[in-house]
Order: C-alpha cells, then sequence, then structure tokens
C-alpha cells in the first residue's frame, strides 16, 4: 500500500488537472454561443450568393471551368480541416482517419491526391509522418475569419485552374466536421469542386408550394461571363467558409464535451483516491493501537 | 413631403461575414463594373458585378447613407435589391431629409 504521503500528491496534482479542465469546458461552452451566432451572420451572404448562382443556372450551357470537369487530369486535391489544438477529444483524429480512407479511395480509382491541411494538429501529424503536404495553413480555427477563406480559397482555385501539366488538380474534396448540434458532430467528404449547379426545376419541385412558378430573367452586366467569372469564385469561397465555420463550431462542442468527460473522470479519480488514503490513515492508526496496546500487554505480563 | 409618395423597395446589403443594412429606399447607387449605377424601385431583375467604391442609399425620408464596400455584386428582382460584399463599413450618413 503506497504512503499517505504520495495519495496526497496525486489527489493535489488531480485536483489541479479538474481545474484546468472544468476551465477549459467553461471556456468552450462560453463559445459554442459565438461560434453559432458567427456562423448565422454569415449566412445571409452565401443565400445571397446562392440564389446568385441559382439565376445564372438557369441559363443554360454554363461552360465555365469551375463546373466544367477535367477528366484527364488524374491529380486532385484533398483539403482537411483539423484544430489548432488538442484537448478536443477525437475532433483531429477522427478527420485524420476519414482523410485517410478518402486518400485511399481515391489511390484506388487511380487519381492522384494532393493534400492540403488546415489547423496545427493536423500540419504536426503530416509533418511528424513525412508526408507530401502540398499547402498548410494554421491558426484560428476556432473562429476563422474572412481572411482565411479568402486565403484557402484562393489557392485551391489556382491549384484547380491551372492546366495538368503545371501542377493543377481536376478536383477538390473537403474533409470537414458538421455541427449536427452539442452532442452529435459528424464527420463529412464534400465535393466541392467543380461545382455542381443543383437543377432548378427540381429544386423549385422540393421547395414549399408557395415558389413563384417563373423565375426573373435577368439581365447581365458586363456580360453572363463576366459576372460568372466574379461570381462563382465567390461561391467557392464562402462555401469554404461556411465549412471553416461548421468545423470550427464542432471544433469547440468536441472541446466541450471532451472536457467534461475529463473533469468527471478526475473528480471521480479524486474521490477514490480520498477513499484510499482514508484506509490507508485508518490502517497506519490501527496498527500504532496494537503496537502500543501489545507492549503495555507485555509490561503487565512482565510484572505478573 | 413629396419624398414620401415616391415608390419604395427592399434593399438589403450583407458582407461576408454578417448582415450590415436592411431597409426601405427610393434609391441606391452602385459602383457597377461598368460604371455608377442607380437603380430605381420596379427596375428589370438585375445581376450585375460591383467593384470597390461607395454605395449610396437614399431611404424614402430624404436621407442618403453611404456605405463603403470592396468588390461584389447586386442582384435585383421582385422589387428587391441584394448587395452582395466582400467586406462593407459602417453607415455613415451624407445628407440629412427634411
Amino acid at each position: 500500500m503506497a504512503s499517505q504521503l504520495a495519495y496526497k500528491a496525486r489527489i493535489a496534482s488531480t485536483a489541479s488537472l479538474e481545474k484546468i479542465f472544468n476551465a477549459q469546458e467553461m471556456i468552450a461552452s462560453s463559445r459554442i454561443a459565438k461560434a453559432r451566432n458567427v456562423a448565422l451572420a454569415a449566412k445571409p451572404y452565401s443565400d445571397a450568393i446562392f440564389d446568385a448562382v441559382q439565376a445564372l443556372a438557369q441559363h443554360t450551357h454554363i461552360s465555365h471551368p469551375i463546373v466544367r470537369k477535367d477528366e484527364d487530369n488524374p491529380n486532385v486535391a484533398v483539403l482537411a480541416l483539423t484544430a489548432d489544438r488538442g484537448m478536443a477529444g477525437a475532433y483531429t483524429s477522427s478527420i485524420i482517419r476519414e482523410t485517410e480512407s478518402l486518400l485511399a479511395k481515391l489511390d484506388d480509382q487511380g487519381k492522384k491526391p494532393e493534400l492540403y491541411v488546415y489547423g496545427r494538429r493536423g500540419v504536426t501529424y503530416y509533418k511528424y509522418r513525412g508526408r507530401d503536404v502540398r499547402g498548410t495553413w494554421e491558426g484560428n480555427t476556432d473562429a476563422p475569419g474572412v481572411e482565411v477563406a479568402e486565403e484557402i480559397s484562393n489557392a485551391l482555385l489556382d491549384a484547380y485552374m491551372k492546366p495538368a501539366d503545371e501542377g493543377g488538380v481536376s478536383e477538390l474534396y473537403i474533409v470537414f466536421t458538421e455541427f449536427v448540434n452539442m452532442v452529435v458532430q459528424k464527420v463529412r467528404i464534400l465535393r466541392m469542386l467543380p461545382v455542381e449547379l443543383v437543377n432548378v426545376e427540381d429544386d423549385e419541385k422540393a421547395e414549399a408550394s408557395g415558389a413563384p412558378e417563373a423565375r426573373p430573367l435577368y439581365s447581365f452586366e458586363p456580360s453572363r461571363d463576366e459576372v460568372l467569372d466574379r461570381v462563382l469564385p465567390k461561391y467557392v469561397q464562402s462555401r469554404i467558409h461556411e465549412c471553416l465555420l461548421t468545423s470550427a463550431a464542432s471544433e469547440t462542442a468536441c472541446r466541450q464535451n471532451a472536457m467534461h468527460t475529463a473533469t468527471d473522470n478526475a473528480r471521480n479519480l479524486i474521490d477514490e483516491l480520498t477513499r484510499k488514503l482514508n484506509a490507508t490513515r485508518q490502517a497506519a492508526i490501527t496498527q500504532e493501537l496494537t503496537e502500543i496496546i501489545g507492549s503495555a500487554d507485555a509490561l503487565n505480563n512482565e510484572k505478573e | 413631403m413629396a419624398a414620401s409618395s415616391k415608390p419604395t423597395m427592399k434593399v438589403n446589403i450583407v458582407a461576408a461575414d454578417r448582415p450590415v443594412w436592411s431597409g426601405e429606399a427610393t434609391m441606391v447607387s452602385l459602383p457597377a463594373s461598368e460604371g455608377s449605377m442607380g437603380i430605381l424601385a420596379d427596375h428589370e431583375p438585375v445581376l450585375t458585378a460591383t467593384n470597390d467604391g461607395l454605395v449610396k442609399v437614399t431611404e424614402p425620408s430624404g436621407n442618403v447613407l453611404g456605405f463603403k464596400v470592396t468588390d461584389g455584386f447586386i442582384s435585383f428582382d421582385s422589387n428587391k435589391l441584394t448587395v452582395a460584399v466582400e467586406t462593407c463599413e459602417e453607415a455613415q450618413p451624407i445628407t440629412e431629409g427634411e
């Protein structure tokens, strides 16, 4: 049985860990609301872009490179959205697992995946294993701003628009975590490029019956192609921003859950250790008593 | 007050990270890619790319608000104008109405 001193030391260190976990949990739960608000605030913009793309898609025969698939080029890009910091449970590891299986699947299809990583944890994971990573971004994974989304989408669109012999890619996949609710976050794989334009008629049937039959026929200025050139990259950027925001909310929720479990575990551990400490102390007291009584008995016996 | 009898339209200005302003307006002038463009109520449906510049919104009261914007696009249909831009500063009053 370990000494009382050792138990006391372990209890003290577990108690300070518990304080850290508890603080982390409280920080995460206060940030959740903020992350959700940020995601909501960005919604009107992505809605506006989506409507515009829908209006453009109505005019058929769009031959913009962003919607056209270049079958001959085997190079594809994969973007994995991971966390900057640990203590978020399985958040980064499930992203990495999904990414690995996606890479293996693409390899089987005869494609050459190129990896892009956002988030320090993912970057260190791949650096440590000596993997070839085409591009990395770090910082602010729990509150990604427009600037990060712009940087990432510019780099990826650049790679996408380049011809195959200059290292261009023909597809772009994003591995991110969808925020379902506080308890459930799901890893999802999204094919971002080429953009799949939703068929407007199908979409309208799915919509509420109150939707107008005919959509307005827009006039485009300066020309349809130039508006497309401007709007489609913005569409991609806003979709990427959306992915970043939902990943950030998931990361915070994951961290909160992980820290909640860690706090509970630490408390259980402290309870268990305290019980053991008490048992040890009691055993020591009993032993001392036995020794005193035994020696007193021995003295009495000698007198007789 | 003559201004109030003018037809109005709904205007919605959104930046990439937040909605900026929404309300009624009688006229909006925009830095369209081919030069400045004014939009009155009941304009034909239009989708236009815009450059960096100043979006001026004339409210029914006659107040003119200015929004400094970076590039983006606008769409107008069913008397509703949506201005979607990368970034946008808060409204600055340019002229006061009566």
